[in-house]
């Protein structure tokens, strides 16, 4: 599903701080209806903490976040609400998935999602409709008789998510969905959240899986040092970062000296090769222009006579974003001790 | 070492969870101190006893206040009935009869009557034995009386004894002197004893008969002479012969007669002679014997007064004897008798603790099953979802509630009914009554359960929590010891407990079928625990939601927003203070305005970064109420504290050297091939690359000196050096973590 564009939560500069640390100080942005926004940041830096102000679980010390109530009347002037005013209508809209996947282990599958149909008010047949559905979705019918302490973990994984979803939610929150799980379940529970973001449902997602984010959201946040250090798309976040491609070159016998004078000395990609690397006996290219560079490269490896084993361009992945992100943050902060170091020596 | 490790590991993990430390430390502490203030009273129990005295009586008024001065508090009562219900109704706790015409007479039974209610098991002995030590001290004290009395009466006994023991004394020396006299009698008697002359005189009369015979044997033969001579004259010729025949015979007997008449005549004559002296010596001995006579005529009548006295004393002991009342000895070892009743009629020990082992059942399966009810939920791995949901926490706590209540009355409908058949109380007699105060005390305890599973993190010590206030209530109790045990003030805040409060209402409901009227007042008091509970678990459960998922946040640190994670003052234009001296320089530079961004009438971040930063509050607080910018600075300069740490400084300046030698760089150097070898390196590039070399913690820390200027120029250099090494190797291998992409592109 595409997101429409329409605000679904409007966070306006929060701060939050436990004990003497920030977690966020003065943070704004919006999440859109329709999206699969993601959260990433490293550990620590108040991604579960995010979520839970999302749903109210815990105030901001300032600012507020608001929530598009779908329960009130169409003419009202502000369709936004705080979500720690509105809490019960809140509550109707969205489904969480925590952490640890939260269920009764001494229930089975079908009781699990009954109960919880239950708590949100739904009668016993639409409970068992949903339920069925679910089951089907996660693939989890062949075990709704099954105790949930007795699931593996994938299976656990997606109950938690079949119950966060059995009442049908605008908006899926998910923390840390696929920890703890091998990449086939992972990749297996990402696809489920693509399909069920098909189905309408906003997804909120916080995650280290920064090939699934990528891949998978719409939109995504970077959390760092209390702040948000990049909002948006994935490729536009990518961009913005001025990340480079690498060009992965291995030869043989590996005179990679050779080749990287030759194309010096060529002098037809010039200033488009920003760094060069050997790694894992192959040699690197970081370039942001690999259209160019690898022809040329591949001439430069026939003029030195080196026999060419394997050569590939690969893209920069958020990975790459996020950890220069982070320790460009790292390195600013760094300059600016040093600007005043120099300073003080000078005074 | 490792058992070492062990125990402080343990030590820790209590003491840091502060409430499982409180319960843990406190608790028992606090146990100890209770028992150590019930068992200090002085007095062994505050005891009610209610008195039905029908008659009034020195007696009874002894004992009144015998019973007084033993400290007991004496309440007074028409009749049995009102009394026990007074003991049902817990205002006495014991009933005290005694007997209509308490009086003391011999052979007559005393007996006090005792009505104790027997369910209380561990205080009816001892008000028993109380009550009869203070009955049986005043039986002592009577019989004490009446032992001395005929003590006393035996003493004036044998005084007036040995008084007359000394009047006989002269009463036998008399009758001795008489005995004597009239011995001495006796032999004059005996002498002049008429015998010889009765004897004498019957010689003589035999001699006047022998005499009186020869005279008539004379007179015969004279008369017969006569005749004969008268015959002879008749007849003349015979009688001659005959005549001188009688003649010779009538001189033949005539002269014996004669001879006897004179040999008796001489007998006669001796023995009147004889009778002569007898008579004369019996004279003489009756004149004795009439003096001695006369003397024991004295004698014996002064033994007589003799006697009289005795007589008259034996009378007076008599009387004094006759005096004492009480005699017989089983009225004076036992002068009043005790007899216990007990109000119920079952002797049953299990019927009168039956109350108090049910409530306990209640107390301790309710708290520590609702307890753990909730704990078993908030570590659930679902608790977490029951949030999200639409469900308020008041549905949550209801179904908690209802859970355990079904639970504890199935049980309980389980143990009343082994009650009813096998222990034979009557429950079914006030049923409802009890359903209402089972159903009361279950509710209490079940949501005080949920309250320590509410207030408490961990199952560990939610459990220490249970137990302990489940400890707590069974010691204020009567199970252990007697609430009469404890301080009166004590005593009436243990009255007033749940626990008693639901014993003793199921005691009155079970056992004494007291209907609701009577205990309406400690059933208000059971709802209004129920309600304030109720009210508790309602606030302490969202309380524990917001646990769930906040810590504590320090709100300082939002008045503090120039302050950075490492404790530093981050001013307006980026400076970096770290110390006192750095802020000293820095007020003296920075203009007014800027001084209003950190002090103003929002509060002064300055005063809050030195309390926080360096833990000087009293630096803080002067600062605090420093009013301008030329104050602080004079605070500043003047703080000891700052002339310390200029010395500090001092000294951490000539160690920094040393100290800086030693940080070298420990991160594995970059490998990479410089593209351009031709252009130099560019400032940012090898201050990217000293960064990277040098540890951060350290170039955060240590303040620039000349000599760290110095160093960080051959460092530099070092690091230039390196570098050109590591280009010149281009087939070295890098590490894994420096294999990503370096950030200067």
């Amino acid at each position: 599903m595409t997101a429409s564009g329409k605000e679904m939560y409007l966070i306006e500069g929060i701060s939050k701080v436990f004990g003497n640390n920030y977690v966020f100080n003065d943070v704004s942005f919006s999440i859109h209806e329709g999206e699969i926004f993601g959260i990433i940041g490293g550990s620590g830096s108040g991604k579960s903490t995010l979520l839970n102000l999302l749903v109210g679980f815990i105030k901001p010390e300032k600012g507020d976040i608001k929530f598009r109530d779908s329960y009130l009347p169409e003419s009202s002037k502000d369709p936004f609400v705080s979500v720690f005013k509105k809490q019960s209508d809140l509550k109707k809209l969205y489904g969480f998935a925590s952490q640890s996947p939260s269920f009764y282990p001494s229930l089975t599958v079908l009781e699990n999602l009954l109960y919880f149909g239950a708590l949100y008010n739904l009668s016993k047949e639409s409970a068992l409709s949903n339920a069925e559905q679910l089951l089907g979705l996660m693939d989890l019918t062949h075990a709704q008789h099954t105790l949930a302490a007795k699931l593996s973990g994938g299976m656990q994984r997606r109950l938690d998510i079949a119950c966060s979803l059995i009442h049908d939610p605008k908006i899926l929150i998910l923390d840390e969905p696929t920890a703890d799980l091998d990449p086939i379940l992972s990749s297996r529970i990402w696809e489920l959240l693509t399909v069920i973001n098909q189905r309408g449902t906003t997804v909120i997602v916080a995650s280290h899986e920064l090939s699934h984010i990528e891949s998978a959201c719409t939109r995504i946040a970077i959390i760092k040092d209390a702040r948000i250090a990049a909002l948006g798309k994935p490729s536009e976040i990518k961009l913005h970062n001025a990340c480079h491609e690498q060009i992965y070159l291995r030869s043989s016998p590996g005179d990679y000296k050779h080749i990287v004078a030759e194309l010096k000395r060529s002098g037809e990609v010039g200033s488009d090769i920003k760094q060069v690397e050997i790694k894992d006996k192959m040699l690197v290219l970081h370039t942001k222009r690999a259209g160019e560079v690898l022809p040329a490269l591949i001439r430069a490896v026939n003029a030195v006579g080196e026999k060419l084993i394997n050569i590939e361009s690969v893209k920069p992945s958020l990975d790459h974003v996020f950890k220069k992100i982070t320790e460009e943050l790292e390195e600013g902060e760094k300059k600016r001790k040093q600007k005043k170091g120099k300073k003080r020596k000078r005074k | 070492m490792k058992l070492w490790n062990i125990i402080v590991k343990n030590f820790k993990i209590l003491l840091r969870t502060k409430s499982s430390a409180f319960v843990v430390v406190v608790g028992p502490l606090l146990l100890v101190a209770l028992i150590a203030l019930a068992l200090s009273n002085a007095q062994e129990y505050s005891l009610t006893v209610g008195v039905i005295a029908a008659g009034e009586g020195e007696l009874t008024d002894q004992f009144i206040t015998q019973l007084h001065d033993s400290g007991y508090a004496i309440s007074y009562y028409g009749g049995v009935e009102e009394c026990e219900k007074q003991i049902h109704m817990g205002n006495a706790n014991i009933c005290l009869k005694l007997p209509e015409n308490f009086v003391l007479e011999n052979d007559k039974v005393n007996t006090i009557e005792f009505y104790v209610d027997q369910s209380r098991m561990n205080l009816v002995e001892s008000i028993i034995s109380s009550l009869s030590s203070t009955v049986g001290i005043k039986s002592e004290e009577i019989t004490l009386s009446l032992t001395q009395g005929l003590v006393d009466t035996v003493d004036l006994t044998a005084d007036q004894l040995a008084q007359e023991t000394a009047a006989l004394g002269e009463i036998k020396a008399k009758v001795d002197s008489v005995e004597s006299k009239t011995k001495e009698i006796k032999s004059k008697s005996e002498e002049s004893s008429l015998g010889d002359a009765t004897a004498g005189l019957s010689i003589a009369k035999n001699t006047v008969k022998s005499i009186d015979n020869s005279t008539e044997t004379l007179k015969n033969e004279t008369e017969q002479l006569l005749e004969d001579l008268d015959e002879y004259l008749d007849s003349s010729e015979d009688a001659s012969s005959d005549l001188k025949k009688s003649y010779v015979s009538l001189k033949t007997v005539s002269k014996n007669e004669t001879y006897n008449i004179n040999n008796a005549t001489t007998a006669l004559q001796g023995v009147l002679d004889d009778v002569n002296k007898k008579i004369s010596s019996t004279s003489e001995n009756i004149a004795v014997i009439t003096d001695n006579a006369n003397s024991v005529q004295g004698e014996v009548g002064s033994i007589e007064l003799k006697i009289s006295e005795v007589e008259g004393s034996i009378q007076a002991t008599k009387d004094k004897i006759d005096s004492l009342k009480i005699t017989s000895a089983a009225s004076i070892v036992s002068p009043v008798e005790v007899s216990v009743n007990p109000i119920l009629s079952s002797t049953n020990r299990s019927i009168f603790m039956f109350p108090y082992f049910l409530t306990l059942i209640i107390l301790f399966v309710g708290i520590m099953l609702a307890s753990t009810l909730v704990v078993m939920e908030k570590k659930s791995r679902a608790f977490f979802k029951t949030f999200t949901a639409p469900t308020s926490g008041m549905h949550h706590l209801l179904g908690g509630y209802l859970t355990n209540i079904t639970i504890l009355f199935s049980q309980l409908a389980v143990i009343l009914t082994a009650a009813l058949y096998y222990l034979k109380i009557a429950l079914l007699e006030n049923i409802i009554v009890t359903v209402v105060i089972l159903f009361l005390s279950v509710s209490f305890f079940v949501l005080l359960g949920t309250l320590i599973g509410h207030l408490f993190k961990s199952q560990e010590g939610t459990t220490i929590a249970s137990i302990s206030v489940g400890s707590l209530f069974l010691f204020l109790s009567n199970v252990i010891l007697p609430v009469e045990s404890f301080p009166k003030i004590i005593r009436t805040v243990i009255s007033s407990t749940p626990y008693m409060l639901s014993a003793e209402l199921i005691k009155e409901s079970v056992l004494f079928n007291v209907g609701f009227s009577g205990l309406s007042k400690s059933l208000a008091l059971l709802g209004a625990y129920v309600l304030v509970t109720a009210l508790l678990v309602v606030v302490f459960q969202k309380l524990s939601s917001t646990w769930f998922f906040e810590g504590s946040a320090n709100r300082n640190v939002l008045r503090k927003p120039h302050v950075t994670k490492d404790n530093c003052f981050r001013l307006q234009d980026g400076t970096l203070i770290k110390n006192k001296e750095e802020l000293l320089r820095a007020l003296k530079k920075i203009s007014e305005e800027d001084f209003g961004i950190y002090v103003n009438k929002g509060g002064n971040e300055i005063a809050l970064w030195l309390k926080d930063a360096f833990r000087d509050v009293k630096l803080a607080r002067r600062m605090k109420k420093a009013a301008t910018r030329e104050e602080m600075i004079g605070l500043l300069s003047n703080s000891q504290s700052l002339q310390e740490a200029v010395r500090e400084q001092q000294v951490k300046q000539t160690s920094t050297q040393s100290v800086a030698v030693e940080t070298r760089s420990w991160k594995l150097p970059r490998l990479h091939i410089q593209w351009d070898t031709s252009k130099p390196d560019t400032q940012e590039e090898s201050s990217v690359q000293e960064d990277v070399q040098i540890p951060s913690v350290q170039s955060q820390q240590t303040s620039m000196a000349d000599s760290e200027k110095k160093t960080t120029k051959r460092k530099k250099s070092l690091l230039r050096q390196k570098a050109r090494r590591n280009r010149r190797r281009s087939s070295e291998v890098a590490s894994p973590s420096s294999s990503t992409s370096d950030p200067q592109l």
